[in-house]
């Protein structure tokens, strides 16, 4: 795995990881994986507004550090499959944009990912796309 | 926000706690997105034989 930041694990209630993202300014990020249907679950990357208390995905942070972002939210999915074997995790971009971005990160890793776990991207156009994970089961 | 650049590990993650403890709501339009598309997952990951 490479450098991602330090995360903070909240796995009591809800599947939370906890971040601080050291770009051009500190912003608070949690990777949250939702239950979805059977056992799937909803991979969420998310802001943290302080002034609302809330965390939403509609933030366009700029950081400067989206590679590290990435191997964050990838140790993220590496921990919560490890933890849960047979769950899939279910993600889309919120542009096309974060599309091809995820795409060029799969594709550019691809031998490292293939390894263990098996990878679907279903695209239905450029900005609809849904990625599906699962960690491959070793006998 | 307070900025806390060069902070070290340990105060980052008193300052999450701190953020985690105040339970802020989540507010995700991907999620809506995704729970329209259960019965399309459900059956995908059944298509592939993933449901096991």
């Amino acid at each position: 795995m490479e450098h991602h930041y330090p995360v903070l694990y909240q796995g009591e209630i809800k599947h939370q990881y906890w971040f601080v993202s050291a770009g051009k300014k500190n912003i608070i990020k949690c990777v949250e994986f939702q239950p979805l249907v059977g056992p799937s679950f909803n991979l969420c990357l998310l802001d943290y507004m302080p002034e609302k208390n809330e965390l939403s995905d509609q933030a366009i942070s700029n950081n400067g550090d989206v590679k590290m972002v990435l191997w964050t939210v990838a140790y993220c999915v590496e921990h919560f499959l490890n933890q849960n074997a047979n769950r899939i995790i279910i993600f889309s971009g919120n542009s096309e944009g974060r599309n091809k971005l995820y795409m060029r990160y799969i594709h550019r890793y691809r031998s490292k990912i293939f390894l263990h776990y098996s990878v679907r991207i279903e695209v239905k156009s450029e900005v609809d796309v849904v990625f599906y994970i699962q960690k491959k089961l070793t006998l | 926000m307070k900025k806390f650049i060069h902070l070290s590990e340990e105060t980052g993650f008193n300052k999450l706690e701190e953020v985690i403890h105040l339970s802020p709501k989540v507010n995700s339009i991907k999620a809506d997105k995704m729970m329209k598309l259960k019965d399309e997952v459900e059956a995908n990951i059944k298509k592939w034989g993933w449901a096991q």
